[in-house]
């Protein structure tokens, strides 16, 4: 079963880059083909492996990568016709099929999903064809300074993507969207903040880079929220305080805890500059699908079997054979992983999956290059708490990705809000925001408007509003003539058994009947899934940070420690070091800020004379 | 050696080592060898050039090659052609780009535009555009700062013209980047006292009014940054500002520098129960200023400093000395 | 810790065995400076026996540059007014100047120190006109170890020195230039050294000082300009400039201490700028200089100004 309708993999992208960046080129820059994708499936699979993994999902197949490093033997198997399972990256025809699964109650975890496809797509001489597009199910972006980053670059799968900046972050408020204020030449620079307030605003940026260091400040506020702590203990005014928590802390509520919160904002603000002037990075093509793949890749390299369009029929943990839907066999000497997506038929162990993300996709027919600093492509937009239409107690996050990144043609955009909000209420607060957006874009991207300084209006009742400032504040009661064009629309709520906002805790890869059952040798009768351990379905958070700490404790289950995870010794290990790789994100640019060391390891060689 | 962490040497990387450099202390002494044989036999043309050329890519500091290079291009003059003196321009920005704090590469550089036959405004314009290159890459560096004040030495020699104004938005931005760039903030007190003495300035008053607003505002953005603070002193020393605002205005400005001064320290003592070190120094030197014009004035300074002991204990002995003479 | 004396002794003295490393080759245009730093350090050490005294003093009678005059890094490299200082100190060290500038050489390498002064009193390093106070400073300190200052060569070099003072108290390479450490000791050394140090005024001092202050860091390392990192060298460059005017204490000296200590290797020897960094000669010295003037680890008083063994220097002329 050879799937056509699919999006170029990495593979079939990568030749003509390889050529144009000889420079930074070393052998194993090569992408190795994917089984399923450019090479057909494996008639057979192996008689006998160390693990079996189900799902290939960001986690799985970090692990699956982590695992074939160390030396274990992974026999790694999706049962639909793509990679990426929960983190996939879908064709619009893939995701109808994908919608219409879910509808079908054929795949666990997802449920309510409604789909619009505008008449424009469409495979017979329309405007767009379906493989134009590349839709995230769980999208994501990478900070700059995080665990991913650095195992992306030590296990060289980066060499297989294309990351790009993301700087702009906007915090939706009083109808309009603020860019953040955030470095300290914006705060320095910055005219409308009172003096008082970039000297908190300051105090408080220095004092979070380190604050694990300052008990003294934040202790007395440690069970309490991060709001009451920067208005207390910082004096920050709202505007400063929304900034941080939601859109540098990406925090869902405003009664986060202190040190929650804290970590969160701290790791925004150590990701600036590591690159270049912004905190986060995407990859081109496509989100968790794209690493994901990636992974996969590598975990190849390393001898891991791939089979797609495979599916658990059961397992037997007492023969420790693993049986196939399609008959075949395999025997598992250490574990089997398995994505709940990709759960037996008769299975019986699936964790509680308690939490619900709701999330709203929208393909536009807008470039809004409006939203984005100049030659990036993608945005975040964060409305906080109250900030909506419909009263909103939770955020909605949107992530804003442009044809730049290759997800979608040019002049189109794909936006992706999502919200921690439960039940009936999240659809309100994401159709709000989304409705927020289309007015802000329209305004933005309208032609009408000439001169976008200086501008005189008259409003309703006579008064004479001049604005030179910020167009967004201008045009408040400004309606839209045009309705923005609606190429897609997708809605769905994904379940997930991990809270809102917490770290990956071990517990949950072990629900307590599976324990019992292992303990006692005594299995659930009828279960396809005894001894089987459950991966966690991706939480809501936007960035990649849950993805490592849930691979690397189901790495130390399987191995026994975490010591060795990902430490692979590449040959030309000294080649490497000297050329690294940051020199290949686009829009990267050589931070100043500590040139020291930069400027002064070219000229080691010499004994000078003072540092100047 | 600067910046270069310590390396474990086992012995096998020692004898990895050895092998490899075995190769390269020939291939460079050999190099060397025949490059001061040649000087020492007066050869003076391109093909020495050449060879100091490919020496000095491996080692930038050896001057004893700039020399002989300079010696060959001395020699070989008027056909030593203006394309030659531009692929020598280029030579250079390379051996920079690798090398950006080698005091030789920076000298020859000098040497080579003072000796260019084409020598002119726009060579020299180019030149700032270059510098302002390597000051984006690395804005402290101090080679580059230095050869930036040259290079518009040169510039107004070529088009009398003062470019002053036009390198105070250069300082602005580049403080602007980083308020704790103190080259920056060097630069503008140059720059300054260049408009000043130029007579370029047409509304003294409102330039130094909208300097300490400036000020202040860095100031907020920063109080524990020592540039802002060293510049500051200046500022309220200075007998060009006192002139320019005259006596009524500079006393007033004080009197505000010192209200806000005040309202930060304040305000490190309300947040963590301490005095802010830069507040204080600054207080004192404010006061003394004030007490000049108004000797019934009452100073903090005995307080101040007992306090900057408890604050700035790396400093004490300073404190306890200036204590001591009062 | 401890100063792991020994180590460092056995460090210097391997310096000049490294024949198989690239970087010994690469460093022949300091090969001079090199001698003269170990020697010193060597000195402080209260080892000074450790290098061949007949050995070092041909090493240096091998660097005279008979084309120009004074002394070049290497043998066939080129004079330079800092290689041509680092060779008087070293034969000064020795006691043995008279058995090296002789003949007419004294007076030649004297013509060549002075011929490299300029109009405005300033000295450029050699013939290819770099001007900076780096060199008005090693000119009149080799000119004062050789007793030959005249009045005509110093009025007109103060004078430089004097544009060079900033409004921060510190001084530049140049005037107009941004203030520096190491420019600062130039300056200070070169009017310590004619005895002009009451050109600047009391406040003028106390500035000064107080930039100097201004370098320690809270890890007790010195930096060289504001908001850089702290670096071993300024041990010397800041204390010594501190010690000329008489305010060597307003530094914290057993944080400073700490940071020279914890810059050592304590396997193989050596001090580097910061702690665990690769190790150099040029650092080696000025941390050790910098803990023999805060009275440090028993080591042998070193003079602030001329960066030598103070009973090596007390035999100097002074010039009034």
């Amino acid at each position: 079963m050879y799937n056509t309708e699919r999006r170029p993999s990495m593979a079939e992208r990568r030749p003509s880059i390889i050529a144009s960046s000889a420079q930074y080129s070393s052998s194993s820059l090569v992408v190795p083909h994917l089984a399923g994708i450019e090479d057909p499936l494996p008639d057979t699979t192996p008689d006998k492996v160390d693990v079996l993994i189900a799902g290939t999902g960001m986690v799985e197949s970090v692990l699956a990568a982590a695992l074939a490093w160390q030396g274990s033997s992974v026999l790694h198997i999706d049962q639909n016709d793509y990679y990426g399972d929960t983190s996939a990256t879908l064709t619009v025809d893939q995701l109808k099929r994908w919608v219409s699964q879910i509808n079908e109650t054929m795949l666990p975890c997802y449920s309510n999903a409604k789909l619009y496809v505008s008449n424009a797509i469409g495979n017979d001489n329309r405007k767009y064809i379906s493989r134009d597009f590349g839709i995230d199910l769980s999208p994501k972006f990478l900070f700059a300074k995080s665990d991913l980053l650095s195992i992306l670059v030590k296990s060289r799968v980066h060499q297989y993507l294309e990351f790009q900046s993301l700087s702009t972050f906007h915090t939706y408020e009083n109808d309009s969207f603020e860019k953040l204020t955030n470095t300290k030449q914006e705060i320095f620079t910055n005219q409308n903040l009172p003096l008082m307030t970039k000297r908190n605003l300051m105090r408080f940026i220095k004092f979070v880079l380190d604050w694990e260091k300052h008990p003294q400040i934040w202790e007395p506020y440690a069970t309490k929220s991060i709001t009451e702590f920067l208005i207390e203990k910082f004096n920050l005014e709202p505007a400063q305080v929304n900034e941080l928590i939601f859109s540098i802390g990406l925090c869902y509520t405003a009664d986060t805890k202190v040190p929650h919160a804290l970590q969160r904002i701290r790791r925004y603000l150590i990701s600036f500059d590591v690159y270049g002037p912004f905190p986060v990075l995407y990859s081109k093509f496509g989100g968790p699908g794209e690493l994901s793949q990636g992974f996969c890749r590598s975990a190849a390299v390393a001898g891991a079997t791939y089979k797609l369009n495979e599916k658990l029929q059961s397992f037997d943990p007492t023969t420790k054979v693993a049986t196939f839907t399609d008959g075949s066999k395999v025997m598992v000497s250490e574990k089997v992983i398995m994505s709940p997506t990709q759960a037996p038929r008769s299975h019986k162990h699936v964790p509680k999956q308690n939490f619900e993300i709701h999330r709203l996709t929208c393909v536009v027919e807008k470039s809004c290059s409006e939203w984005f600093t100049n030659n990036e492509s993608g945005a975040v937009i964060v409305f906080p708490p109250g900030s909506l239409k419909s009263g909103n107690k939770r955020v909605v996050q949107a992530l804003i990705l442009g044809s730049g990144s290759e997800c979608c043609p040019s002049g189109t955009c794909i936006w992706y809000l999502s919200t921690t909000e439960q039940g009936d209420r999240a659809e309100m607060d994401l159709d709000a925001a989304l409705e927020a957006m289309e007015i802000s874009i329209i305004r933005e991207s309208s032609t009408d408007i000439v001169n976008d300084e200086d501008i005189v209006q008259i409003t309703d009742n006579g008064q004479t509003v001049v604005n030179s400032v910020k167009l967004g504040q201008s045009f408040r009661e400004y309606y839209p003539r045009e309705p923005v064009q609606h190429l897609l629309k997708l809605y769905y709520t994904q379940h997930t058994s991990t809270p809102p906002f917490d770290i990956v805790a071990p517990s949950l890869f072990e629900n307590e009947t599976t324990i019992r059952a292992n303990k006692l040798n005594k299995f659930t009768a009828e279960a396809g899934d005894n001894g089987v351990m459950y991966t966690a379905m991706p939480s809501t958070e936007i960035s990649y940070d849950e993805v490592v700490t849930a691979a690397k404790l189901l790495y130390e289950k399987i191995v026994g420690s975490d010591d060795d995870f990902f430490d692979v010794d590449f040959e030309d290990e000294e080649e490497m070091m000297s050329n690294p790789p940051p020199a290949k994100y686009e829009n990267a640019i050589i931070d100043d800020e500590d040139a020291d060391h930069d400027m002064d390891a070219d000229s080691s060689e010499f004994v000078g004379e003072m540092e100047i | 050696m600067h910046g270069i962490k310590r390396k474990k040497w086992t012995r096998e990387l020692i004898n990895q080592k050895k092998i490899h450099d075995r190769e390269r202390i020939n291939h460079y002494r050999n190099l060397v060898d025949k490059a001061l044989l040649a000087r020492d036999s007066n050869v003076y043309d391109l093909d020495s050039l050449k060879q100091t050329a490919d020496i000095l890519q491996l080692n930038p500091e050896l001057n004893v090659m700039w020399n002989y290079r300079r010696d060959i291009i001395l020699h070989i003059g008027d056909s030593f052609s203006e394309e030659h003196w531009n692929r020598e321009l280029i030579f250079i920005m390379t051996q920079l780009k690798r090398f950006p704090k080698v005091y030789w590469i920076w000298d020859h550089r000098i040497w080579t535009l003072n000796n260019h036959p084409g020598s002119s405004l726009k060579l020299w314009k180019a030149e700032l555009d270059i510098v302002n290159k390597l000051l984006e890459l690395d804005s402290r560096n101090y080679h580059g700062w230095h050869y930036r004040r040259i290079v518009i030495v040169k510039i107004q020699s070529h088009s009398s013209e003062n470019m002053s104004k036009e390198e105070l938005d250069y300082v602005t931005l580049k403080i602007n980047q980083n308020i704790s760039n103190f080259s920056a903030w060097h630069q503008r007190v140059q720059v300054i006292l260049s408009l000043i003495e130029g007579n370029e300035i047409d509304e003294k008053k409102q330039f130094f009014e909208n300097e300490v607003s400036y000020i202040t505002n860095a100031m907020f953005t920063d109080a524990e940054d020592q540039s802002v603070w060293f510049y500051l002193k200046w500022f309220i020393k200075s007998d060009v500002v006192k002139e320019s605002l005259g006596q009524k205005s500079y006393l007033k400005m004080l009197e505000s520098l010192k209200k806000n001064i005040i309202a930060i320290n304040d305000d490190d003592i309300a947040f963590s129960g301490k005095g802010n070190k830069r507040c204080l120094n600054t207080l004192i030197n404010i006061e003394n200023i004030q007490k000049k014009f108004n000797p019934s004035l009452e100073l903090h300074t005995k307080e101040y400093l007992q306090i900057l002991i408890e604050v700035d204990p790396l400093r004490k002995n300073r404190y306890v000395h200036l204590l001591s003479n009062l | 810790m401890e100063l792991c004396k020994n180590k460092h002794i056995r460090y210097i003295e391997s310096l000049d065995k490294r024949h198989e490393d690239y970087e010994y080759w690469l460093s022949e245009h300091l090969r001079l400076n090199g001698v003269y730093w170990g020697l010193t350090a060597l000195c402080i050490l209260d080892a000074k026996d450790t290098f061949n005294r007949t050995e070092i003093i041909k090493f240096v009678d091998s660097c005279w540059d008979d084309r120009y005059g004074g002394f070049a890094p290497f043998p066939r490299h080129d004079s330079h007014l800092l290689t041509t200082l680092s060779g008087i100190q070293i034969l000064a060290t020795y006691d043995a100047i008279d058995d090296v500038l002789k003949g007419d050489r004294m007076d030649r390498c004297v013509q060549f120190i002075v011929g490299n002064q300029l109009d405005d009193g300033s000295f450029q390093g050699d013939r290819f006109g770099e001007v900076d106070t780096r060199f008005v400073y090693t000119a009149l300190s080799s000119l004062s170890i050789l007793n030959k200052l005249t009045n005509e060569i110093v009025d007109p070099a103060i004078r430089f020195i004097l544009r060079c003072y900033n409004f921060d108290g510190g001084f530049g390479l140049c005037p107009g230039a941004e203030s520096h450490a190491a420019q600062v000791f130039t300056c200070l050394g070169a009017l310590k050294i004619v005895n002009k140090l009451d050109m600047l005024s009391e406040e003028q001092i106390e500035e000064t000082a107080m930039w100097l202050c201004e370098r320690q860091l809270p890890e007790g390392g010195l930096n060289g300009r504001p908001s850089k990192l702290p670096d071993v060298c300024y041990s010397w460059w800041v204390l010594s400039s501190l010690a000329i005017i008489g305010k060597l204490d307003w530094i914290n000296f057993e944080k400073l201490r700490e940071f020279i200590i914890s810059s050592q290797d304590v396997v193989n020897g050596g001090i580097s700028d910061r702690p665990d960094n690769e190790v150099d000669v040029f650092h080696t010295i000025f941390g050790l200089a910098g803990l023999s003037l805060m009275g440090y680890d028993n080591l042998v008083p070193i003079d602030p100004v001329y960066c030598m063994p103070c009973s090596v220097t007390e035999n100097f002329v002074k010039y009034i």
